[in-house]
């Protein structure tokens, strides 16, 4: 029973329902190591270990009567503490909400609820989902499992840490410049970034409307596609949802990449951000996995990381600006420095910069729309650099923005990042797959694909 | 230098639709010259992260803008911060090619309904 904390979800509910494992036997001994080893990690916030317990001794009685709520019943999720869980404070790691208490579940957290899981409690984040890894916050930052002295990437970072460290073994995160991709490639666990409109963000902190994604972060494809399942759907009070039908993601996961064409866009990691040895490395040999699976890799060109990035930011930082100019005017020292330096550039920016930017997005849609009409999927870079020491600032600061995510919050496309390898150093490398517009299900397939030809996914961080 | 706003907004809620009293004074947000653009990325050269405190005419330039913006506390205690900010927001305008075409159309943020 030492190893529970390393079931997957699947694998739990599983054991749930052939009366093995009961939902109290799984959150006790989460509990027990997450006593243990969250005073190195912080991936918590806010542990609601009681209500946790109360609601997994209610699934045990109703598992055990044969009814059976949903695919996660008894499955504890740990949630980004931007995303309201009522009753429980969303602090978003800030001292500007250290004391607000959301009133009402997300949308996501009303489906989690409705798909069984159990709330286990709000993990850190980089304040606001921007401002971090930082010291000068009410709360510590995440650290890395697999180094504690390593930042765990973010902004989504508690999740990552935690589901990392086998504290959980899935969790929510949000993604406005590749903020659920960055901790799953620094902590080498799956991440998606789920196609815009698909997973509702009513109840989520914003940050940036048109850039602002809800999305799961497991240790496997196979958990991650039965997140999604319970997450996504139309929502008619989210501006931004779109209209479509729930979907089975994990239904292709054994199809393999045989029939697929793979666009491989080398020129993020090898000329727009030259990326460490050890990452292109990883990189390439993905591409060569998915080849040797069958699929027919090809290069293929898109418009230059720093444009996209400069145009996410542009958005981004225009976007949240009008999210939080009251604060920033009346309580700037209530924010962490690197908030307050990421946040008030929208005060400089005008009307024309937003709406330019926005003319020239869609221009980039179009070009990556036309890489699909000739690949099924791509696969680049994630993380152009392994995870770097968390109290290094001038390091951290020069590595996170070396990144090939932020294009696909640009273009809204479904975009995955899982571990492809570990450093010389032990520290976990990436890779991303990105999918058409609401064919999230195929870059769950590839990932699956890849999960199986590799074995990196078994790889456990020595935290003990 | 245009005065199309008013001096004092009484009554502002926060981003939780909270009512709170702001006030500042925003004499000509929203209408800074791409001359003001220049002059400033003129002292910081796009990409050059380290801010060194600019000559006076810059302080001057974004002390102003900084307070068309109503971030007169922020500039009064944490200039540096308000320095990088708008250093980052303009070194991201070199970096966009941004459309010729004057019918070029933006990205329609939110498709209720519809997808993308």
């Amino acid at each position: 029973m030492s190893e529970l904390h390393w079931l997957t979800a699947a694998e739990a509910t599983r054991q749930f329902a052939a009366r093995k494992l009961s939902p109290v036997e799984l959150l006790t001994a989460l509990l027990a190591r997450i006593e243990r080893l969250d005073t190195k990690l912080h991936a918590f916030i806010r542990l609601d270990a009681d209500a946790a317990m109360a609601a997994a001794r209610a699934a045990e009685t109703e598992i055990a009567a044969g009814r059976v709520r949903g695919p996660l019943h008894g499955v504890p999720v740990g949630i980004k503490d931007i995303i309201d869980v009522a009753g429980l404070p969303t602090t978003c790691h800030s001292k500007i909400l250290v004391d607000n208490v959301a009133k009402a579940d997300a949308a996501v957290i009303a489906r989690l609820r409705q798909a069984g899981a159990i709330i286990l409690g709000k993990l850190s984040t980089h304040e606001f989902a921007i401002g971090g890894p930082s010291f000068d916050l009410p709360f510590p930052p995440a650290r890395n499992p697999w180094n504690p002295e390593h930042h765990p990437g973010g902004s989504s970072s508690g999740s990552g840490a935690g589901v990392c460290a086998g504290l959980f073994p899935i969790a929510l995160g949000s993604d406005t410049g590749g903020s659920v991709r960055n901790p799953a490639s620094a902590c080498g666990i799956v991440g998606l970034k789920p196609t815009y409109g698909l997973v509702s963000r009513r109840g989520v902190f914003p940050l940036s409307f048109t850039l602002d994604h809800v999305g799961p972060l497991t240790r496997t494809v196979a958990d991650n596609a039965l997140l999604l399942d319970a997450i996504a759907g139309h929502d008619p009070a989210d501006p931004g949802s779109a209209a479509t039908s729930a979907r089975h993601f994990g239904g292709m996961l054994d199809r393999g990449v045989r029939d697929l064409r793979v666009g491989f866009v080398r020129h993020f990691h090898e000329l727009d951000k030259p990326a460490h040895p050890e990452v292109s490395a990883a990189v390439e040999d993905a591409a060569r996995v998915l080849q040797a699976e069958g699929a027919e890799v090809r290069s293929v060109t898109l418009p230059s990381l720093n444009e996209f990035a400069a145009v996410n930011r542009v958005i981004l930082c225009s976007e949240a600006w009008s999210i939080h100019a009251p604060w920033l005017r009346e309580r700037p020292g209530d924010y962490g420095r690197l908030s307050r330096q990421r946040l008030m550039p929208g005060a400089f920016m005008n009307a024309g910069d937003y709406v330019g930017a926005q003319r020239r997005r869609l221009q980039m849609i179009a070009a990556v729309e036309e890489a699909f009409r000739d690949f099924d999927v791509l696969i680049c870079a994630s993380s152009m650099d392994p995870a770097s020491r968390i109290e290094d600032a001038a390091e951290t600061g020069r590595t996170y923005p070396r990144q090939a995510r932020t294009p696909f919050n640009v273009t809204g496309h479904p975009a995955l990042a899982m571990m492809a390898g570990l450093s010389s150093a032990g520290m976990p490398l990436s890779v991303q797959f990105v999918g058409r517009y609401f064919e999230d299900a195929t870059v769950l397939r590839v990932a699956a694909a890849y999960e199986r030809g590799t074995e990196w996914h078994k790889k456990r961080p020595p935290i003990g | 230098m245009s005065c199309f706003l008013p001096d004092v907004v009484p009554l502002r809620r926060d981003p939780l639709g909270r009512c709170s009293f702001v006030r500042h004074r925003s004499f000509f947000a929203g209408f800074r010259s791409r001359a003001a653009d220049r002059m400033i990325r003129a002292q910081w050269p796009e990409n050059d992260t380290g801010y060194d405190g600019g000559n006076d005419m810059d302080k001057e330039l974004i002390a102003k803008l900084a307070h068309a913006a109503g971030l007169d506390k922020a500039l009064a205690q944490f200039p540096d911060d308000v320095a990088m900010a708008a250093e980052q927001a303009l070194g991201n305008r070199g970096a966009i090619d941004y459309p010729a075409d004057p019918t070029a159309e933006p990205w329609p943020p939110m498709r209720a309904g519809l997808g993308l």
